[in-house]
């Protein structure tokens, strides 16, 4: 194993023991958090869980693709909800709802004909990047129009939605060149795999700030 | 592709990908900055609007003052001294054989007569008797008849009026007009004064114009009690009240109320 690769292994569990963070800080004060956080929590212990069963599979040289194929859909209609209940109208809530239903039926569609469960599933997780990147530029903007907040650097959802801007823009950079440009070879990007763990250790110390912040 | 050209291609995606990630930093800074500017004016607004708000709280309270002094001035000066007076030809004409006491009866009458004339504008002034009988339109077609009378000041006034305002609005809109005519003669210098009214079944319209003097001229000059008083008034009706300089001179108010 080249240093790089062993910096990697070692990179990875940085954001890991974010979502530990999350959660057990989200536990511990969980009756004195509004409800966005408390769909953050839940959200952080669904990747951690995912994370831990990945790193279980994985020693035991199990794939664990089909595990991704699962999680996916689910992190999608999570984050959608936690969008949903802040600052959209109930009209733009529909819209998040229905998207939520069709990544679904295309997350199933994708295992069925395109991705088969045991391959990665990259299409879903470009799509997917790429509807959360759109989502969250759109709430910066209704944050803005509303004024519901009277100092949006104190307000947890903002926290949420600059991680999501922060990891998912680039998640969606990283997997479309992947998919639709040219196939990235493990072994010759490890470069790009190290930036792309570091956005997602920023992504989830976002969550965590997220946390931290008092109810409005 | 060779080593060197794929590594070029990774080095291009992981600098679009921190390009990216700057950009996102940008964004939300600016989020940040543009969300303070736009709390900063808002506040403004509102620390405007709770002034503008305590102006007239301020201007009601000061004009009731201003009524009841002069009131109690009027009552005062006017009619207590002639029940004074009243008071003491009453004295006189205990005192008094039959001869004394016919003038003294006379005298008395004129001073009651008097006093029940004095206390009668006074009531007049508090509530309007043409008002309250006859309606809005009447009560200023009979202010503006009184003004042309004096000759101080030739008012024309029209007034479609067929779905009438509430009593208390109809007092209301009684009281800016007075105030305005009462403007116009002793500020304007005015010659005329044009009233136009108009009431629908959701809307009511009143619009005033003077050949005077008209307005200061920067335009928005600092508001008389008078002026903020009429302000005050309208708004109690949840209407709107706009006063302007038109080009040919004097002064052009307008009153509109959406009826609910």
């Amino acid at each position: 194993m080249s240093d790089e690769e062993l910096f990697y292994r070692v990179l990875v569990f940085i954001p890991i023991g974010l979502m530990a963070g999350c959660v057990v800080f989200g536990i511990s004060r969980y009756s004195k958090l509004e409800g966005n956080q408390k769909l953050l929590v839940f959200l952080a212990g669904i990747a951690l869980l995912t994370e831990i069963i990945s790193i279980v599979l994985l020693e035991n040289g199990v794939n664990t693709y089909p595990l991704f194929h699962i999680y996916a859909p689910i992190e999608y209609a999570i984050i959608v909800l936690i969008f949903a209940n802040s600052v959209f109208e109930a009209s733009e809530k529909k819209g998040l709802i229905i998207s939520v239903l069709i990544v679904f039926v295309y997350g199933i569609a994708n295992s069925i004909f395109w991705q088969s469960i045991k391959e990665p599933n990259t299409n879903i997780t470009t799509v997917t990047s790429l509807l959360i990147t759109s989502i969250s530029i759109y709430s910066l903007f209704r944050i803005l129009s509303t004024m519901k907040y009277s100092r949006v650097e104190t307000s947890s959802f903002f926290w949420v939605v600059v991680g999501m801007l922060i990891y998912f823009p680039t998640s969606f950079m990283l997997f479309a060149y992947s998919n639709w440009l040219k196939p990235i070879d493990p072994q010759d990007s490890i470069n790009v795999w190290v930036v792309h763990v570091i956005f997602n250790t920023i992504h989830y110390l976002c969550f965590n700030i997220a946390l931290w912040m008092k109810p409005e | 592709m060779d080593e060197t050209g794929i590594a070029a291609e990774i080095n291009a995606l992981v600098v679009g990908m921190v390009g990216m990630f700057f950009l996102t930093l940008v964004i939300v800074l600016f989020v940040v900055v543009y969300q303070r500017k736009l709390l900063r004016q808002e506040r403004r607004h509102q620390a405007d609007e709770e002034a503008h708000r305590l102006e007239l709280l301020q201007a009601t309270i000061e004009s009731q003052e201003v009524e009841r002094d002069r009131i109690g001035r009027e009552l005062h000066d006017g009619v207590g001294v002639m029940l004074s007076t009243t008071r003491l030809y009453v004295r006189h004409w205990q005192e008094e054989d039959e001869k004394g006491r016919e003038a003294a009866s006379q005298k008395i009458d004129q001073l009651l007569g008097e006093t029940v004339e004095s206390v009668r504008r006074v009531s007049a002034d508090l509530r309007p008797v043409v008002l309250e009988t006859l309606g809005l339109a009447e009560a200023i077609a009979d202010l503006a008849h009184q003004l042309e009378e004096t000759g101080e000041l030739a008012v024309s006034f029209k007034a479609t009026y067929d779905h009438p305002l509430a009593q208390k609005d109809e007092l209301n809109i009684y009281r800016v007009v007075q105030e305005l005519l009462t403007n116009t003669i002793r500020h304007a210098k005015a010659s005329e004064a044009r009233l136009e009214m108009s009431s629908l079944p959701h809307r009511f319209f009143l619009s005033y114009q003077d050949n005077g003097k008209g307005l200061p001229e920067n335009g928005k000059a600092r508001k008389g009690l008078g002026l903020k008083n009429m302000e005050n008034r309208v708004n109690a009706l949840n209407g709107q009240f706009t006063i302007e300089s038109p080009p040919e001179g004097g002064i052009l108010v307008n009153i509109e109320i959406e009826k609910i």
